[in-house]
């Protein structure tokens, strides 16, 4: 498989701030079409993996690449391809939802204007209210409505469930389900919302104290797991040492 | 260009509330007429005052503001992302978001000022109007420059990371840098170069603190302390670069040589091979160096800045031609006078400062013939002095006249100061330094009118050079100012045009008419001795020292004061045998351009005073009886002389 058939390859990668080590070693591969979930405490190196996957720091040492491309020299040209759903929505406070999305569609070849418009429509989303006074949840499901509008390759999402009620929880994830089913797009995501994620993902990583403990298939890790743990959680507990299982 | 464009009018769009107070603020000026003290004559003038004041200070506020909230806030809310998740290139969000914010800024300036300069009337379309252009140069200079300040700034603090603290320390070290790089042109009263120079070290840092906001933004992206430290980085390896350019800049200018001159000017000593030089240095500004050169061999030394001399008449040579001293202004601020001297006889003559200081910046200053000594006269105060030491060997109160030209001072011996006070009445004194006593020894018997003296050898005579009312020369006793004897009279076809002591005590004299010259030698007694015909000769003749005993140089040519001094030819006289030859064409006497013939007393044959010459903007040394020719200072132009 050339790097171009595998959406995202991390090689090596790692990360330290000051002496504390983030990112230790980083392998991981999301194959084309598939949704990988990856799982890890908070301070476990999710966010530090996502921001060198976006080409928005850059790594000690290894690699990361996306559809092909060099995540930190060629950003700009993976970003056009890809959407990001980040973990604090963060998108300009003072403009409206349709003025950002206007200005979203002038950066990008194709813009599905329809699409964003009835998303916007399906989440409820005011227009007239400037995204800075917009709730937690509506600014996640803007940011998924944004990051799907120019029908991207792969998606990568920062724990986009964090602070959502069930509601826009639930919204979210049938929304990346359609779009999954419609297009197949291949889809990293990092999350604490194990049930949500259990049901879409295909492969799970694990990460702890920034090193890389489990890179599986879901039915693979699950099987393993079969005699101490039925759900994902359970096995999510006993590999980062928080269950009775302990460890992997 | 596309994505910066899209950013920056994105920018535009989020400052809308900013524009809106903008706009409010430029009606403000139309409520000037109700502003306590202001006439109904002056409404417009106040209304334009008003806009021009609040445009700039809404400019420079939002420029600031801006410059910090563009990049820096978004980074430290983590909202940068937005743009970095987007397939924009790193420079097409900054300079978005930096030019953005500059166009902001530049559109809050135009929405102030606009509703007062269409109204008309006032400042805008009064005199003062030239002035529009160039104030809006220095605006936007400042917007240019403040913005990305404001970025750098607000990254550095926002961070908040370990390389504040080197920041902290680099701006100081480049304060400090650029400190010590501007007092070396303050010292030297080099003030345009000085305010040049920091113009453009001001300048050429606006492209290094935009370029440095732009390594930050896509070098950092939404790393914030990465991004600090890449512009840290840079921006001081520049800014150091840049100060260290200045600095450079600064040695250069100050470490200007006699070879540097343009327009080089010197002042001879009376004895030996030195000589005071000083001009503006190639490529120096108003740096005017100042430098003592040895004739003989080229060697100079300098001496600082000609404008932190007191004046050409603060520097005096002893009698011996062995020492120099000088005085000088302790700084542009500051009226102290200092004394220096050098001791010319060393290998490497380096200047040291006498423990002699003045309050009044104005001295009249003579060493003695051997140098150990020096007199000055300043502040109503005649005192003599140990140069090396600084002792104060004796005093003497002397007032000096209200008005008119101050007194001279000469050392007749080691143990008397002679002071020639020429107002109101010509009047000479002695100050005795063993008695401590100040006697007026003589008063002469005339007035003169705009009197220059000169001195010869033995101290013991001196010529009085009238240059307004009759124009007499006169010889007097150097000590009674008795009158020994007077020059004739130039008759009414000719022009006395030079005198000179000679060194065996004899006086030379020049005069012309119808084309034809004569220089006249009297006796030491001031009678009658020979008269050589210079034959046809330009208009002009000027008086030079002697190349050797009785061997005599004197230049002619069409004009007085002629800038086109190459027109000039040198003539080489023996006054024993009356013969007279052509030695060299372009040259100038250097001794010609005093007008009290160029040196206190008869300067020795042969010595530097004889020998030193104008070619143009150069000075050249030439001795037409050894047939030696060099340039001392400046640069000949080529063919300007033979």
């Amino acid at each position: 498989m050339s790097r171009e058939d595998v959406p995202v390859v991390v090689e090596h990668l790692g990360v330290r701030y000051g002496s504390h080590v983030a990112l230790d070693d980083v392998s991981l591969r999301v194959p084309r079409g598939a949704v990988y979930a990856l799982l890890g405490r908070n301070g476990a190196g999710k966010s530090s993996l996502v921001r060198c996957l976006l080409g928005q720091q850059k790594p000690n040492t290894g690699r990361a690449s996306l559809l092909g491309l060099d995540a930190w020299s060629e950003r700009a040209s993976a970003m056009a391809r890809t959407g990001v759903v980040p973990e604090d929505p963060d998108a300009p406070p003072g403009m409206t939802v349709p003025r950002i999305a206007a200005f979203c569609a002038r950066l990008y070849r194709s813009w599905d204007v329809p699409g964003v418009e009835a998303r916007l429509e399906r989440f409820d989303v005011p227009r007239d209210v400037p995204f800075g006074r917009l709730s937690k949840g509506q600014k996640g499901l803007v940011s998924l409505a944004l990051a799907l509008g120019h029908a991207p390759e792969l998606l990568i999402l920062d724990d986009p469930t964090l602070g959502l009620d069930a509601v826009a929880r639930k919204a979210l994830f049938e929304e990346l389900v359609g779009d999954l089913a419609d297009r197949g797009t291949s889809v990293l995501l990092t999350t604490h919302d194990l049930a949500g994620v259990e049901g879409i993902a295909d492969r799970v990583g694990i990460l702890r104290e920034g090193r890389l403990v489990v890179d599986e298939e879901m039915e693979t890790l699950k099987q393993r797991h079969a005699e101490s743990a039925s759900a994902l959680e359970e096995i999510f507990l006993a590999v980062t040492g928080e269950g009775a299982g302990g460890g992997r | 260009m596309r994505g910066t464009l899209l950013v920056a009018a994105r920018e535009l769009s989020e400052r809308r509330t900013i524009l809106i107070a903008a706009l409010v603020a430029g009606c403000l000026p139309f409520a000037s007429p109700f502003l306590p003290g202001v006439r109904s004559d002056q409404v417009a003038e106040a209304r334009d005052a008003m806009a021009l004041t609040l445009a700039a200070a809404f400019g420079l506020g939002a420029a600031l503001l801006l410059g910090a909230a563009a990049v820096g806030r978004d980074l430290a809310e983590g909202r940068l992302g937005f743009d970095f998740s987007r397939p924009l290139p790193g420079v097409a969000i900054w300079s978005g978001r930096l030019l953005g914010a500059l166009a902001v800024t530049l559109v809050v300036l135009t929405l102030v000022v606009l509703p007062a300069s269409l109204a008309g009337g006032g400042i805008f379309s009064a005199p003062l109007a030239h002035l529009i252009r160039p104030g809006s140069l220095a605006v936007l200079g400042a917007l240019l420059f403040l913005l990305p300040l404001a970025h750098v700034v607000s990254i550095a603090f926002r961070s908040r990371s370990a390389w504040l603290g080197a920041d902290m320390i680099a701006a100081s070290l480049l304060v400090v840098v650029l400190g010590i790089a501007a007092r070396r042109l303050y010292a030297v009263f080099a003030f345009n170069d000085l305010v040049w120079g920091l113009l453009v070290v001001g300048i050429v840092s606006i492209p290094v603190l935009w370029a440095a906001s732009a390594i930050q933004v896509a070098g950092g992206r939404t790393d914030l302390r990465r991004g600090h430290r890449l512009q840290s980085l840079a921006l001081w390896s520049a800014l150091f670069a840049l100060a260290l350019c200045f600095e450079g800049y600064t040695r250069w200018v100050v470490t200007a040589a006699p070879d540097d001159l343009t327009g080089a000017l010197a002042s001879p000593a009376g004895r030996g091979t030195w000589a005071f030089v000083s001009g503006s240095a190639r490529g120096r500004g108003d740096f005017e160096a100042a430098f003592l050169v040895d004739t003989a061999s080229n060697r100079f030394v300098r001496i600082g800045s000609l404008r932190g001399l007191v004046g050409w008449q603060s520097l005096a040579f002893s009698g011996d031609g062995r020492r120099v001293a000088w005085l000088r202004i302790s700084g542009p601020q500051d009226a102290r006078t200092d004394t220096f001297f050098a001791d010319l006889d060393l290998v490497q003559p380096a200047p040291r400062e006498a423990r002699i200081s003045f309050s009044d910046p104005w001295v009249e200053m003579a060493i003695s013939e051997d140098g150990k000594r020096m007199a000055a006269l300043s502040d109503g105060l005649l005192s003599v002095y140990e140069l090396d030491s600084g002792k104060v060997l004796g005093s003497a109160k002397m007032a000096p006249p209200e008005k008119g030209r101050r007194p001279s001072l000469l050392f007749a011996g080691e143990d008397v100061v002679r002071v020639v006070v020429f107002q109101p009445l010509f009047e000479i004194h002695e100050y005795r330094i063993s008695t401590r006593r100040l006697e007026r020894t003589g008063q002469a018997s005339s007035v003169y009118d705009v009197p220059w003296v000169s001195w010869d050898r033995q101290h013991d005579r001196l010529l009085v050079r009238e240059f307004g009312g009759g124009r007499r020369i006169e010889l007097l006793d150097a000590r009674s100012a008795a009158t020994l004897a007077s020059l004739p009279a130039s008759e009414p076809s000719t022009k006395r045009q030079g005198h000179r002591f000679l060194a065996d005590g004899r006086i030379a004299f020049v005069e012309s008419g119808g084309g034809a010259a004569r220089l006249r030698v009297l006796r030491a007694s001031g009678d009658e001795g020979s008269s050589i015909d210079l034959g046809r000769v330009g208009e002009e003749l000027w008086l030079g020292g002697e190349a050797a005993p009785g061997k005599l140089v004197l230049a002619h040519g069409p004009r007085a004061v002629d800038a086109e001094r190459a027109s000039t030819a040198v003539l080489l006289v023996d006054i024993q045998t009356g013969q007279v030859r052509e030695v060299a064409r372009g040259l100038f006497p250097i001794l010609a351009f005093y007008p009290w013939g160029g040196a206190a007393q008869a300067p020795e044959p042969g010595g530097a005073a004889a020998g030193l010459f104008q070619a143009g903007a150069a000075v050249v040394y030439m001795d037409p009886v050894q047939g030696v020719r060099r340039v001392v200072a400046g640069r000949e132009a080529p063919g300007s002389a033979r």
